[in-house]
C-alpha cells in the first residue's frame, strides 16, 4: 500500500510540481517581476476577452509557470531527470495547473453563488437559484465553427508555449504585450462590424459567416496552419531549452 | 580521476567574462576558491551547477559528461549558492518534502539529526529565519543528499563560531569517503587554513593561482619590517605600508635583519598580497 502511495505521490512528475512553485522568486520590492506581471495580466485579459477560447487559461498558465521556471538557481533546474522527461513535464505541468485554475475558477463562481444565494434567503427567504439541464443552452455550431474554435485555442496555447520559452526578457515581454494588443485590436475591429443583427463577434456568428462564405474552409485552414506553425515553434522552443548545453 | 574537471571555459556576459578558465577539483580533497568580490567564484560555481550557461569549453564531473549522464550527474551534485535556491517562503516540512522526493539518495535520518544539532525550526518559513539559519538549513538539505561532489558557496558566512566549527567537522567528516569532491569557495580563509587540500584563485573572472596549499604556505613568507632593503625591495610581492612599517609576501626564505620579522603566511595573507595592490587602511602602498 506504501508503495502504491509513494508511486502516486513520491515520482518525479509530483517532485516537478512542486519545484514549479518551489523556486525562489523575489516578489518583495522585485521591480521587474511587477513590470512583468502587469504585462502578463494585461495580455491574459485581452486575449481571453478576445479569442475566448479553451486556450486561455493555457495561456495563463504559461505565462504565470514561465515566471517560476525562469528562476534560477531552483530546486527545478536541480531536478534529477533527464531533459525528454523535464520537456513532457513541463507540457504536464502546464495542463495539470489549467485545470487547477478551471477549477478554482468554477469553484469560486460557484461559492460566490452560494453567498449571494444565502444573502438573498435571509432578505427574502426564497433561493433563487436553480438548476434547470433542459435550460442549458447548447449552441448548434458546424464544423467549421467547431474546428476554428478549437484551432484558435491552438493558436493561443502555442503563443503561451513559445513566449514562456523565449529566454531574453525584452524580447518576451514585447512579444506577450504584442499579442495581447493584437487581440485587442482584433477584438475592437469585430465590433466594429455590425450586421443586420447586431454587433458581430460571438462565436455562433462566426460560425454562421464561415458557413456562407464560398472559401470558409479556407480561413479556418490558415487559422488551423498558423497555430500549429506556432506550436511547433514553441514545442521547439522548449525542446532547446531543456536540451542541456553541450559543455 | 578529477571530481570536477573544467577546460577552457568560458562565460561572457559582455560587462564581466570568465575568460578562458581550465582547473581541477579533485577527488577526496577539499579545495577552496579564493578571490575578490565579483572575481567570478559565484558565476563559476553557477556554471558548474548548469544554473548559467557557458559559450565555450567543458566541463567533466568524475570524467563524464553532462549532456550524456544528466540524471546520474544531478543526484550526484549538491549544492549550498550564495542565497537560499528555494522559495523562502515555504516551511522546513514542506521542503522536506520537495527535497526527499527530488533526490533518491535523501537521507531523513540525517536531515532529523542535523536540523536537531543545528537547532533549526520545522515550523517556521525559511524567510524568518536569520541568515545563519538560512544558510545551515541550506547546508543540512545540500549534505542530506549523500552526493560524490559538494560545492559550497560561502557555506559559513553569516554562521557563529560555535557552529561554524560543528559545520567544518561536517565537511571533513564527508570528505572522509575517499570518492567524494568538495569545492570550498569563501571569503573566510581561516576555515581554508583549517581543513583545505588545495587553493585556487580567481582575479577578474580567471584563475591566477592553482596549488596545493602546503606547497602554497611553504613556497611564500610574511616579512615584516620598518624599512626595505635593496634585496627586499627585488622579491617583494604585494608591499603594504602600515604605521609599523612594510608588510610583504616573498619567496626569498632567507630573508633577514634587525627588526625583520619573518613566518609562514596564511592563506588570506597570500590573498591579499597577491591579488591586492591596495589596502584601505594603510596610508600609502607600493608594489614592486
Amino acid at each position: 500500500m506504501n508503495s502504491f502511495k509513494d508511486k502516486i505521490f513520491k515520482n518525479s512528475f509530483t517532485a516537478y510540481l512542486r519545484g514549479v512553485f518551489a523556486s525562489p522568486v523575489i516578489t518583495k520590492g522585485n521591480r521587474g517581476l511587477m513590470v512583468e506581471t502587469f504585462i502578463n495580466a494585461i495580455s491574459f485579459a485581452f486575449v481571453a476577452t478576445s479569442f475566448a477560447s479553451w486556450g486561455a487559461l493555457f495561456y495563463l498558465a504559461w505565462l504565470v509557470i514561465g515566471v517560476y521556471r525562469r528562476a534560477k538557481p531552483s530546486p527545478l533546474g536541480l531536478l534529477p531527470i533527464s531533459w525528454r522527461r523535464r520537456t513532457v513535464y513541463s507540457l504536464l505541468s502546464n495542463l495539470v495547473y489549467t485545470l487547477f485554475i478551471a477549477l478554482c475558477i468554477v469553484v469560486g463562481i460557484l461559492v460566490w453563488m452560494f453567498i449571494v444565494g444565502l444573502i438573498v434567503l435571509c432578505f427574502t427567504g426564497q433561493w433563487i437559484f436553480s438548476f434547470i439541464p433542459e435550460a442549458l443552452p447548447i449552441p448548434e455550431i458546424s464544423v467549421y465553427g467547431s474546428l476554428m474554435i478549437f484551432f484558435v485555442g491552438l493558436l493561443v496555447y502555442g503563443c503561451g508555449l513559445l513566449f514562456t520559452y523565449i529566454n531574453k526578457k525584452s524580447y518576451r515581454l514585447a512579444a506577450i504585450l504584442g499579442f495581447g494588443l493584437f487581440a485587442g485590436i482584433i477584438r475592437f475591429v469585430i465590433t466594429l462590424i455590425y450586421t443586420r443583427d447586431g454587433s458581430f463577434g460571438s462565436w455562433l456568428e462566426i460560425d454562421s459567416l464561415l458557413q456562407i462564405l464560398e472559401l470558409g474552409w479556407l480561413y479556418v485552414a490558415l487559422v488551423g496552419l498558423i497555430g500549429v506553425t506556432v506550436l511547433g515553434f514553441g514545442i521547439y522552443k522548449c525542446i532547446k531549452t531543456e536540451m542541456p548545453a553541450k559543455y | 580521476m578529477n571530481g570536477i574537471e573544467i577546460n577552457n571555459l568560458t562565460v561572457d556576459f559582455g560587462t564581466f567574462k570568465l575568460d578562458d578558465i581550465s582547473v581541477n577539483f579533485r577527488k577526496g580533497c577539499i579545495t577552496g576558491l579564493v578571490g575578490k568580490n565579483g572575481a567570478g567564484k559565484t558565476t563559476l560555481i553557477k556554471t558548474i551547477m548548469r544554473q548559467q550557461t557557458a559559450d565555450r569549453g567543458s566541463i567533466l564531473y568524475n570524467g563524464k559528461k553532462f549532456a550524456e549522464n544528466e540524471v546520474e550527474i544531478l543526484n550526484s551534485i549538491a549544492c549550498v549558492f550564495d542565497t537560499p535556491h528555494f522559495n523562502i517562503n515555504l516551511k522546513p516540512k514542506r521542503l522536506f518534502r520537495l527535497f526527499s522526493n527530488m533526490y533518491e539518495k535523501f537521507d531523513a535520518e540525517l536531515y532529523r539529526q542535523l536540523m536537531c544539532k543545528f537547532r533549526l525550526p520545522d515550523n517556521l518559513k525559511i524567510r524568518n529565519f536569520s541568515y545563519g539559519m538560512q544558510k545551515k538549513y541550506c547546508l543540512v538539505v545540500a549534505l542530506c543528499q549523500h552526493a560524490d561532489i559538494l560545492i559550497l558557496d560561502e557555506p559559513t558566512s553569516g554562521i557563529d563560531p560555535f557552529d561554524r566549527n560543528e559545520v567544518v567537522g561536517l565537511i571533513q567528516e564527508y570528505l572522509m569517503k575517499e570518492e567524494h569532491t568538495v569545492l570550498f569557495s569563501t571569503h573566510i580563509t581561516e576555515d581554508l587554513d583549517k581543513i583545505a587540500d588545495y587553493i585556487v584563485m580567481m582575479d577578474d573572472g580567471k584563475i591566477t593561482l592553482d596549488e596545493e596549499k602546503d606547497v602554497l604556505t611553504e613556497e611564500f613568507r610574511l616579512v615584516q619590517c620598518g624599512e626595505m632593503t635593496e634585496e627586499m625591495k627585488a622579491c617583494a610581492i604585494g608591499v603594504q605600508k602600515n604605521m609599523f612599517g612594510y608588510v610583504f609576501l616573498t619567496r626569498n626564505k632567507n630573508i633577514s635583519g634587525e627588526g625583520v620579522q619573518v613566518k609562514v603566511p596564511t592563506v588570506e595573507e597570500i590573498f591579499v598580497h597577491t591579488l591586492g595592490k591596495a589596502s584601505s587602511f594603510n596610508s600609502s602602498v607600493f608594489d614592486l
